[in-house]
């Protein structure tokens, strides 16, 4: 196996799950591409810091999570809450989950949760990471990812079917 | 465990993933094996995750991103793991190669357009003053200790304005100062301001351009570019500066 890492690689490799990871966190294209830029901006200057080439992937996640998040400079307005007394506390389960949908009413109703589930639920369904790639990836504890998650998705799926068009009557 | 119990644990499991090898999530399963209408309801959520897992794959990336991301990073340095003498030898032409490709091609990422866009849209996600103070003497001192541009010229107009504080941003490694500025019923304005070499093709004389829900009046003068965001209309916006 090659010592280095090839930037080109890297970014043929993740560029697409990192924007689809960005749009599903800000719900804007735009925006969404300037994550992705600046995250490879900041591995192309600061990449050479990372020791272990393994751990690339997940430092490019956790770099754009904390572009979004804007960690150095406003935590005022995003503090990261312990969910510890929420566990208990999950919203109601709906009967049945959502089944008609596409991308675009995913990407409307994940962009209406919580900041601080979206990002654990965006990463539950975009590249099969584990919970526990996903606590490292956000820096919060593994039982907190677990609860976020189950938190989340009960609240996108009662949201796509509160979104979801209710079929019209048929006429014969 | 009872039902919507097991609903709370398997409603965060994964089909054919390492979520249901968790002791809750096997008793889960065990009752879902024994209730039916847990059962059914497990069969769907299944089928949900897997949808949802579908679509936002099947989320469109705009298809020059990826050339844009390799126009933006300039090959300053690769990681390299298990580095040897040879592999930094060869490194450092490789990395003379690139930086002489980097430099003869135009790199749209040091544009002005694409600071402008950037700084914009930073006020509109979230920003946070890094001082507040209506002090515009206090203000140039603290931007001067952290490194960014504190002798800006403010036109007469702005001048008048009350300020409320600054930031300091950063733009490819270069300090951007953001000064915010009341203007009454217009709310707050954002004057970002970066030495000129940092952007390409910096606009001299006024120049008005909407960003997303923000309007911006650019220009340059004394070695500096200027961004005045605001949310106001784009007649009182130019008659600012």
């Amino acid at each position: 196996m090659r010592g280095d890492l090839n930037l080109e690689e890297l970014v043929g490799q993740h560029y697409a799950a990192l924007y689809r990871f960005a749009v599903s966190l800000c719900g804007n294209e735009s925006e969404a591409c300037d994550l992705v830029q600046e995250t490879f901006y900041l591995f192309s200057t600061k990449g050479h810091q990372l020791n272990d080439r393994s751990k690339a992937k997940s430092w490019l996640f956790t770099t754009l999570y904390r572009l979004f998040t804007g960690a150095r400079r406003r935590l005022i307005r995003f503090p990261q809450h312990e969910l510890t007394e929420v566990e208990m506390d999950l919203p109601e389960i709906p009967p049945q989950p959502p089944s008609h949908f596409d991308w675009n009413m995913v990407l409307q109703c994940l962009g209406r949760l919580d900041e601080n589930f979206r990002a654990p639920v965006a990463l539950f369904y975009l590249d099969d990471y584990s919970y526990k790639e996903i606590a490292e990836i956000l820096h919060v504890p593994l039982g907190t990812v677990k609860s976020r998650i189950a938190r989340g998705i009960g609240s996108l799926q009662q949201m796509m079917l509160d979104r979801a068009p209710v079929p019209s009557p048929r006429t014969s | 465990m009872n039902n919507a119990e097991a609903k709370k644990i398997l409603i965060a499991c994964r089909p054919g993933t390492d979520d249901l090898r968790s002791p809750e999530a096997e008793a889960a399963l065990e009752l879902a094996r024994r209730d039916p209408e847990l059962r059914q309801w497990w069969h769907r959520q299944q089928v949900f995750q897997s949808d949802v897992k579908r679509s936002l794959g099947a989320v469109p990336v705009p298809h020059d991103l990826r050339d844009r991301i390799l126009a933006g990073t300039k090959v300053v340095k690769l990681p390299l793991w298990g580095r040897t003498a040879v592999l930094s030898a060869a490194a450092a032409v490789i990395l003379l190669l690139g930086v002489v490709a980097v430099w003869q091609r135009p790199s749209a990422e040091t544009s002005f357009e694409t600071f402008r866009s950037r700084v914009a849209r930073a006020v509109l996600r979230q920003y946070r003053m890094d001082i507040t103070t209506n002090d515009m003497g206090q203000i140039r001192q603290f931007l001067a200790a952290h490194h960014a541009p504190a002798d800006y010229v403010l036109p007469q107009n702005l001048e008048r304005l009350p300020a409320m504080g600054a930031g300091v941003l950063s733009w490819r490694d270069r300090r951007v100062s953001m000064v915010c500025l009341d203007s009454g019923p217009q709310g707050t304005v954002f004057l970002f301001v970066v030495d000129v070499s940092s952007v390409k093709n910096a606009p001299r004389r006024r120049e008005f351009a909407p960003v997303s829900e923000l309007n911006t009046v650019s220009w340059s003068e004394g070695g500096k570019a200027y961004v005045l965001a605001g949310s106001g209309g784009k007649a009182w916006l130019e008659g600012l500066p």
